[in-house]
């Protein structure tokens, strides 16, 4: 990078920030230009300098950082290069095609002390695992590979931070609150003379959502059985007043064992209390135990129901109907799942699905991005509209 | 004073704040450019020491905001001091002041409450204060979007009061424990900065700067122990700040050196949750202690003792 005029290292900044942005970084041109003022205060020569610099300009997250290295080896290396050959500019089409350019072209050899990485096809990986959003998100979870199964989990991750932060502490003024609000009371004084004739009181605004899952672990369910657990051993976190269930013959309360810290954890402990895993089906039989056992204990109409399932139920429907019948009546909303729903052809058919239909307010793929995505934001629209 | 990254590397490191150049580099470019920095990487590497350190070296104040879920203006910025106003005004009624004096008397400065918000902005003396404002990522998205409005122009208007205009920006330092992601337009005012755990030679000269009392061989074994704790699955790694609790425990216990015993005595100055505990315990202390590598045998370069 030595001698290296303003004027010329400019453009190929303005490149480079191009680059950036098309491989998913939030570029902005205020950032570009901070970028570009930067460059007056580090010395140009030093390479790592020159890295900070413009990292601290251009990238905004830690997924961001392994991007942002692997491009400023290989275009920064190359641009060098083409220094060398005394072209003032790249050539366009070549910087374009990004993929190739650079890694023929070995850094320079006095370079090479800063250059701590190959990029190269590490650099490949990470642009098709770069952006979830496109690839993944109508993705069953079952076909998900060991790598890809990192993005899912920080996928889950996103989906339920935005669930948590709906949970608002925000004070409104109450009549009967346990704070005082001065700034009110004195406000309203005026209309008296100044004389403090009501105490205005305040409380908080919003109670936290309670959500109750019910979840099937039969046979029919075990492709995505493991990822809807690892959902909702997240959910247990943000929604610390959730509960959980799961059935296949028999309800098992498994709300506790969420509680723990360690997924690996909290999923052996599930598998020793669960003794009907992947058993066969008995929804109504099911929800008649939450019906009797849990149900009488939530408050009526605070609790968002979820249920799991793909509705092939070995069990009657007639008591299937009965019980989402008493089900609908105690819950606030009824949110179905169905890891089934998520395939295009998939028609709700089988009886047990048939007869819960009716009941349900919500019907949401569970076995895809995009259903877990629209349960996010389903809870968080009912969160903001739940008030004391 | 600090004129170049070398010269904010060495004054940090003055300080006892050991750093690498990369956060040397970005330090000194949020002097130059005047832009605040957002910081984020794991709990306990240091991300709210860099703020202290740096108030410290820039010999001003430290003003700090530590966020909570419903921080709002009333907590972050000012408010009137109500029960102060409320008997100043019963105090004239009784002596019968004229009703405006007394009402501009209570919307005076005297009766405003300076949140650190105001506190930094309002700062009259030469140096600008260092405005630490912690784990932004707990607070609620309102107020992010009420700190877009007090970073991007550094003013406020109170009412009653008037415009308030920082004479010269604070030194701003967001950091964040990445618990949700902040908003696109909060970032794009800051410079962006990862701090991320420490290398083995680096943690070590940390070590010996906060503690310098201490014998190499115990920092060594320490050091050593936590890197290799920090490459498996914990629930919550240890961070810098464990590492530091640790060793001046073991002091003050005297051990000059890691055992079994040692290690499953002091354990909770390193794991702090039940799951954690419980998994070194499967592992097994002996295991973890006989897999540590000698010191010698490791390629990092060797600094020699300051």
């Amino acid at each position: 990078m030595l001698g290296y005029r303003q004027g010329e290292i400019l453009s190929h900044l303005l490149l480079f920030a191009r680059q950036l942005k098309e491989k998913g970084l939030k570029i902005t041109p205020d950032g570009v230009v901070d970028a570009a003022r930067s460059l007056a205060f580090i010395d140009l020569s030093f390479r790592q300098d020159f890295n900070s610099a413009l990292k601290a300009n251009f990238v905004s997250s830690p997924v961001d950082l392994a991007v942002f290295d692997a491009l400023f080896e290989q275009f920064w290396s190359h641009i060098q290069k083409e220094e060398s050959q005394e072209s003032p500019l790249p050539n366009a089409e070549e910087q374009e095609d990004g993929e190739t350019c650079g890694e023929e072209i070995p850094p320079r050899s006095q370079e090479v002390e800063y250059a701590s990485e190959e990029n190269g096809p590490d650099e490949q990986e990470l642009r098709s695992g770069y952006s979830p959003e496109e690839v993944l998100v109508g993705k069953d979870f079952s076909q998900f590979s060991s790598e890809e199964r990192g993005i899912l989990e920080r996928e889950f991750a996103r989906i339920l931070s935005q669930l948590a932060t709906k949970v608002s502490r925000r004070r409104k003024p109450a009549a009967r609150g346990r704070e005082m609000d001065f700034r009110r009371s004195l406000k309203r004084a005026v209309r008296h003379g100044g004389e403090m004739v009501e105490l205005v009181r305040r409380k908080r605004k919003i109670k936290p959502l309670k959500v109750m899952v019910i979840c099937d672990v039969s046979g029919s369910m075990d492709a995505s059985t493991r990822f809807i657990l690892r959902f909702l051993f997240g959910m247990q976190k943000v929604l610390d007043q959730s509960e959980c269930f799961v059935f296949s013959t028999r309800l098992t309360r498994i709300t506790d064992i969420l509680k723990h810290n360690r997924w690996a954890q909290a999923l052996t402990d599930i598998s020793r209390r669960v003794q009907d895993w992947s058993g066969g089906t008995k929804i109504g039989h099911g929800l008649q135990v939450f019906n009797e056992r849990y149900a009488r204990r939530m408050t009526a109409r605070s609790s968002v129901v979820i249920l799991i399932s793909d509705g092939w139920d070995r069990g009657e429907a007639e008591l299937l109907e009965a019980e989402m019948k008493r089900l609908k009546r105690r819950a606030r909303r009824l949110i179905w799942l169905n890891p089934l729903l998520g395939t295009p052809e998939y028609q709700p058919l089988c009886l047990g699905m048939r007869t819960a239909l009716p009941y349900i307010d919500y019907f949401l793929p569970a076995n895809t991005l995009r259903g877990l995505r629209t349960l996010g934001d389903v809870l968080a629209d009912l969160d903001k509209r739940v008030s004391v | 004073m600090l004129d170049s990254i070398a010269e904010v590397q060495s004054a940090m490191e003055g300080a006892k704040y050991i750093t690498d150049r990369p956060t040397a580099t970005v330090l000194y470019l949020s002097l130059k450019l005047e832009k605040p920095i957002l910081v984020e990487g794991e709990a306990g590497v240091g991300k709210t020491e860099m703020a202290k350190v740096l108030a410290e070296i820039l010999e001003t104040r430290l003003i700090r905001l530590q966020c909570y879920e419903g921080l709002d203006v009333n907590t972050s910025l000012y408010e009137w001091n109500y029960p102060r106003q409320i008997l100043w005004m019963k105090q004239a009624e009784v002596c019968e002041s004229p009703r405006e004096a007394v009402a501009k008397g209570i919307f005076s400065p005297e009766f405003l409450i300076r949140r650190p918000l105001l506190e930094a902005i309002e700062n009259d003396s030469a140096k600008p204060p260092v405005l630490l404002i912690d784990e932004i990522d707990r607070s609620d998205e309102e107020f992010e979007a009420f700190l877009l409005e007090i970073l991007s122009d550094f003013q406020v208007t109170i009412p009653e009061v008037g415009t308030i205009k920082a004479r010269h920006r604070p030194h701003v330092i967001l950091t964040s424990n990445r618990t949700r992601e902040l908003h696109d337009a909060l970032k794009r005012r800051c410079l962006y900065h990862w701090i991320d755990y420490p290398s083995l030679e680096k943690e070590r000269r940390i070590v010996l700067a906060k503690v310098p009392k201490v014998g190499e061989a115990l920092v060594r074994q320490v050091c050593l122990f936590m890197q290799q704790v920090r490459e498996k699955d914990f629930y919550k790694r240890p961070g810098i700040s464990e590492t530091l609790d640790w060793v001046i425990a073991l002091m003050a216990l005297g051990r000059e050196e890691l055992n079994a015993a040692t290690v499953k005595e002091t354990l909770g100055c390193v794991f702090k949750y039940y799951e954690d505990l419980k998994q070194v315990d499967e592992m097994g202390v002996d295991n973890l202690l006989n897999q540590l590598p000698a010191w010698d045998d490791l390629p990092c370069p060797q600094v020699p003792r300051a």
